[in-house]
């Protein structure tokens, strides 16, 4: 615990030792009274202060990662374990956000969950708390403080922006694995959305909307509208988190410095935004992520909101390098065949697509040089991108 | 969380009463400060109810505030101007304290009326406490010390609620600081009218007091004490106690208080060397008697010698002091003063002083290694000659008397007078002491006396006759036979009459009128000095010589055996007069006696204490109320204003004599018990805390421990054995059936099911599951609470 006089104490300390000198002094004893009732008071306050900050405890609810400017909850069971109420300031923080509670007061025995809602401007690792109980019950003057959790940490990861998904699908068509061949990817009917690949005989089942009523009509039966499926198709993406200079004199105000650090943070929030849009649709597909770097990160499973946060969580704290990426090409070749590879660069013409191709592995590239259409960066980062653009 | 109304009451409260105090304490400097305490307050009272609805800009107020500085100014300069005001009157610069009261009344208001953030609450709350430190240093009555404690506690109480909103955020902050968040403000359940009025709050504040006097008493009691003498601020203190200067004033008016300062220790001693146990109780210790009335005031005219040269009469260096014989009855009396050196004391002496002719003197003063007699004086009182008494040198003078059986204890030494007494008219030196102790200047007081002498002569047939020789002279002049007769009716008209009532509250209805007129044609009531005065001046207007005398009368029981402690509280006023009696049969004449019924006289002083009840300055207390009540006044009196280092000494020794002897008998068994119940309270708060964490009802699944506290509110209750999941179903019945609650009705179900699985299947919700499900336990708790829904 830790005891911060505030400046009010100060001067009623200097007041109260002001009345009992000049008291003493003429033998005035009500002044000398009323100098040793403050210095009582403000023991009276510092115990009672020190009392209350001893009689909670806390638990931190658990935290999972949250992406750059989202709000998210951060969530802290207190509970009053002693026989007393309790009447004490909470504050708490991480970075720049900041919550206070005042329980006025927490009844003995009883808890409450206190929950801060914050986001973070920034991707990386970041500190929560502790959380503090600033306890300078009953007058204010004394102030314990005692740490009531130890910190915490929350990931953040990069940043969203704004992905066309079917406009990916269709630049991913147009420009094939990045060899110049358009593919066209195999495909399944389907009832549901998507081009009508024509009329079949009803079928216990169908939805009763899907019925081609004119040529049910002509030909005498129930016929249902069949429409094309797209396959599911994985997605394999490769982060070259590129970052020129780094083993020389780094000046931050470097306008040079500044923009390749920009374009890493564009490439780590396209990689994202892309998953976090491909995890979203109706049936999504795989998704491997592969960051090089010693050793090499790769995470694969479904394209889930929730994989994509846990997954996604090393790039809040991928640091850029300059140093040649090295992945071996296995990683990117075990997954299926009905595979989109997209390799996200912070810079143009990655040595790993060079890499990749000499394999036999097709990727696509995107990287900040080369804006897409497709992804509408963050605003933090839109500058960067219409720069260039 | 109190409300900002009982924060604005509290504050408000707390300026009024140091306003009120102040204004108090101001009034018998500076009257026109009392008159704007009030104005003050007025002020206050307006700022209360009209500040959520107006208040001054920034700009507007400091205008008003150097308008009022300016007006402030313009007063203070006139007080340099006005060489009648205060500031000349009292020393520099004690004397610039009372006018500081209404510069410090005015920030007040001054500063209510405008835009206020913490700083402000808080300097408010500090002018309060300076007003308070100067009230303290012009005022020190009870009264006052009642009126502290009330501001006592509703500052404390006003800076907890002040606490309240500043941590909460609903002040305006110090201006460039950093606030830091405003705080989401998480208040428990109290009734609407406890919140609004901040009661519960109030009672810690007296808990806290309490604590803080506790804590403040005894580091107060074992302060040394500076040797300065006790801080009065010039004003004329009116106590019980005896006049430091060599004068009565009968003008004074007010409470009189009751001072229990020790004023002498006596020590009596029999002639035996015994410790004299039997000291009479209502002794009277005479100081110095006043011959001198006008206009109400009491001096002392030294005057001609009244008897011839007996042998006591102008001893000088008679060293070492040598008592006289008084016989076997005789005891001696050694006096050690007990006052602040610095105030004067007269000595004081057992009335009457009894001395005989062709002895020694019976006073001497006894210092270290010497001792000296006392001389008589030309006027017949002994005074101390001849010893010197050096700075920090420790004095005490002894008296031998007497009380002879059958003797009237009220008597004086007999003697002759060095100019036989002659009746007024004629002739005769004025300063003849005879003549001086006749003086009375007012012939409607004569007039009146001798209408009450012919009343009360009407009764007694001894009284007609002095009545009617008397009326034979040619100026109303009572026989010398009958001065005894006569002094003593008018005693025992005072005393015992009924109309003349004792107290000691002075007051004065017609101050055109002389003091003791006024006591005896209208007030008629008043203390032991008007009493004495009255008679004096009565005794005077008929011819009878008469002084006033101040001195003590009683005493407390000392430490010791034969040890007596006579007070300031036992200062007394009395009256003698100057009687003949037979001479005794060898008395040893100088010059040819006055020869009165054919007898040769001698001249007595009698004393008379013509004061109701024996003139005891303490009524006893008659109820346990009045009792308490004299406690807490003896308490505040002597321990806190009153408490210097004679105190604090007597106080530490009596302390450490009690604890050595007694004391830790006594002290003993409440320690042991204090650490019993301490280890029996820890033992109940660790049972408390297990029982705490056993009980079912807190799962330590918070929302679940919300929902399950917040139904519990509204009466619906885990039952024994009942299991969670059917407390849910009872609460999901519950809540369905009531219309405002029904869209919610299977909140307790959700809960209980997620209860489940976080505390069985081990599958935590996330922080924003978590925050949701509080959220909407929450909402339905708002809604009990607006429909005050209860299961029943």
């Amino acid at each position: 615990m830790r005891i911060r006089f505030t400046r009010a104490a100060a001067v009623w300390v200097l007041v109260a030792v002001v009345l009992t000198v000049v008291g003493w002094y003429k033998t005035i004893n009500l002044l000398v009274l009323a100098g040793y009732l403050l210095i009582a008071l403000l023991g009276v306050n510092l115990w009672l202060a020190w009392r209350m900050a001893a009689r909670l405890i806390a638990t931190r609810q658990p935290t999972s990662p949250a992406f750059c400017g989202e709000t998210i909850a951060i969530a802290t069971e207190v509970r009053n374990d002693s026989g007393r109420a309790v009447t004490t300031l909470l504050t708490d923080q991480a970075d720049s956000n900041r919550a206070a509670w005042l329980f006025a007061p927490l009844p003995a025995g009883e808890s409450r969950l206190l929950t801060a809602r914050w986001s973070f401007k920034t991707r990386g690792r970041h500190t929560i708390g502790p959380l503090m109980v600033d306890s300078s019950y009953p007058i204010g003057l004394v102030h314990v403080l005692h740490p009531l959790s130890v910190d915490s940490h929350i990931l953040v990861l990069p940043p969203i922006g704004k992905v066309d998904l079917e406009m990916f699908r269709r630049w991913l068509i147009r420009g094939g694995a990045g060899d110049g061949q358009t593919r066209r990817p195999s495909r399944r009917a389907a009832l549901g959305n998507g081009d009508i690949r024509g009329l079949r005989p009803y079928r216990p089942g169908d939805s009763p909307r899907e019925i081609h009523w004119r040529s049910s009509a002509r030909r005498n039966q129930l016929l249902v509208r069949e429409y094309d499926c797209s396959e599911p198709l994985d997605l394999i993406i490769v982060v070259d988190p590129w970052l020129p200079g780094l083993n020389k004199a780094w000046d931050e105000d470097s306008t040079a410095n500044a923009e390749a650090a920009r374009r890493l943070e564009w490439a780590l929030s396209l990689a994202t935004s892309l998953a976090l849009a491909w995890g979203n649709t109706d049936n999504p597909a795989d998704l491997t992520l592969i960051v090089p770097g010693s050793p090499v990160v790769v995470q694969h499973g479904p394209g889930s909101q929730g994989f994509v946060r846990k997954a996604f969580a090393c790039l809040a704290e991928v640091k850029g390098t300059d140093r040649v990426p090295i992945v071996s090409p296995d990683y990117a070749r075990r997954q299926s065949n009905r595979a989109a590879r997209l390799l996200v660069s912070s810079r143009p013409a990655s040595p790993l697509l060079a890499a990749f191709r000499s394999n036999g592995l097709a990727f696509t590239e995107v990287n900040p040089t080369q804006p897409v259409a497709w992804f509408t960066p963050p605003t933090a980062l839109a500058e960067t991108s219409s720069r260039k653009s | 969380m109190p409300t900002h109304f009982a924060f604005r009451v509290s504050t408000y409260l707390t300026l009024i009463l140091a306003c009120f105090c102040l204004g108090y304490a101001e009034w018998d400097f500076l009257r026109e400060a009392s008159l704007f305490s009030g104005l003050v307050i007025a002020l206050l009272v307006v700022s209360f109810f009209c500040e959520e609805r107006y208040q001054l800009d920034l700009a507007a107020a400091n205008r008003v505030g150097l308008v009022i500085g300016l007006v402030g100014t313009v007063w203070l300069a006139y007080q340099f101007i006005n060489k009648n005001s205060l500031i000349y009157t009292f020393p520099w610069p004690a004397s610039l304290l009372p006018f500081l009261g209404p510069l410090l009344m005015i920030l007040m208001p001054a500063k209510m009326f405008r835009p206020k953030h913490v700083g402000d609450w808080w300097a408010m709350q500090g002018i309060g406490l300076a007003a308070m430190g100067l009230a303290s240093t012009l005022a020190e009555d009870v009264t006052f010390g009642v009126m502290l404690g009330l501001y006592v506690i509703a500052g404390v109480w006003s800076l907890n609620i002040f606490f309240y909103h500043r941590v909460g955020g609903t002040l305006a902050p110090l201006p460039n600081t950093d606030p830091g968040p405003t705080p989401t403000i998480l208040a428990s359940s109290n009734t609407v009218e406890d919140i609004r009025l901040g009661r519960q709050f109030l009672a810690r504040t007296l808990i806290w007091i309490a604590a803080a006097l506790l804590l403040a008493l005894p580091f107060f009691f074992v302060t040394p004490r500076s040797q300065g003498s006790r801080w009065q601020f010039m004003k004329p203190v009116l106590e019980t106690g005896y006049a430091s200067d060599q004068s009565v004033d009968m003008n004074r008016t007010g409470d009189l208080k009751t001072n229990h300062e020790v004023a002498f220790e006596v020590r009596a001693t029999a002639r035996t060397g015994e410790p004299k146990l039997d000291l009479d109780p209502n002794q009277r210790f005479r100081g110095v008697s006043f011959n001198v009335y006008d206009k109400g005031i009491w001096s002392r005219k030294n005057a001609d010698q009244i008897y011839t040269h007996g042998a006591n009469v102008l001893v000088v260096n008679a060293s070492p002091f040598v008592p006289p014989d008084f016989g076997p009855d005789q005891f001696q009396l050694d006096f050690v003063p007990k006052m602040d050196p610095k105030k004067k004391l007269d000595f004081v002496v057992a009335d009457p002083v009894i001395w005989a002719v062709n002895e020694k003197p019976p006073l001497g003063t006894i210092k270290a290694n010497e001792s000296r007699s006392w001389h008589q004086d030309l006027d017949g009182t002994f005074r101390m000659f001849g010893i010197t008494l050096q700075v920090g040198e420790t004095l005490y003078y002894r008296q031998v008397t007497r009380y002879n059986p059958g003797e009237d204890r009220d008597l004086g030494s007999p003697f002759e007078l060095l100019v036989p007494f002659q009746p007024l008219g004629g002739t005769q030196s004025p300063d003849n002491p005879t003549v001086v102790a006749r003086v009375v200047t007012s012939t409607r007081l004569k007039k009146w006396c001798q209408d009450l002498l012919a009343n009360l002569a009407e009764q007694n047939p001894e009284l007609r006759k002095a009545q009617d020789r008397a009326m034979t002279t040619p100026v109303f002049q009572v026989a010398a036979q009958d001065f005894e007769t006569v002094a003593k009716a008018f005693r025992s008209y005072l005393a015992r009459s009924g109309e003349f009532e004792y107290t000691l509250k002075l007051r004065r209805q017609d101050k055109g009128l002389d003091p003791v007129e006024e006591f005896l044609y209208r007030t008629k009531e008043g203390h032991c000095e008007r009493f004495a005065a009255a008679l004096v001046l009565m005794s005077r207007s008929v011819g009878i010589p008469a002084n006033y005398v101040l001195g003590f009368k009683g005493w407390d029981s000392g430490d010791e055996p034969g040890v007596y402690l006579v007070r300031q509280e036992h200062t007394h006023a009395w009256a003698e007069v100057l009687v003949p009696r037979p001479a005794p049969v060898d008395f040893p004449f100088e010059k040819p006696p006055q020869i009165e019924s054919g007898k040769p006289i001698v001249w007595q002083w009698l004393s008379l204490d013509p004061t109701p009840d024996g003139g005891t300055e303490t009524p006893t207390p008659s109820s346990w109320i009045a009792n308490a009540r004299e406690t807490g006044v003896s308490f505040f009196m002597d321990f806190i204003v009153g408490y210097n280092s004679d105190r604090r000494n007597a106080s530490v020794q009596s302390a450490r004599d009690w604890l050595v002897e007694t004391g830790w008998k006594f002290i003993a068994f409440p320690v042991v018990l204090l650490v019993s119940l301490v280890f029996v309270a820890l033992l109940w708060r660790r049972g408390k805390r297990r029982l705490l964490a056993s009980r079912a009802a807190f799962s330590g699944v918070v929302w679940y421990d919300e929902l399950h506290t917040l139904l519990e509110a509204h009466g619906l209750k885990l039952t024994d054995g009942q299991t969670p999941r059917e407390y849910a179903v009872v609460a999901t019945d519950w809540l369905r059936q009531q219309a405002v609650t029904r869209d919610v009705a299977d909140l307790p179900l959700d809960v209980v099911s997620q209860f489940y699985l976080t505390r069985f299947a081990k599958r935590s919700l996330t922080s924003e599951q978590s925050a949701d499900l509080s959220a909407k336990v929450h909402q339905l708790g708002d809604r009990l609470q607006k429909h005050s829904l209860r299961f029943v």
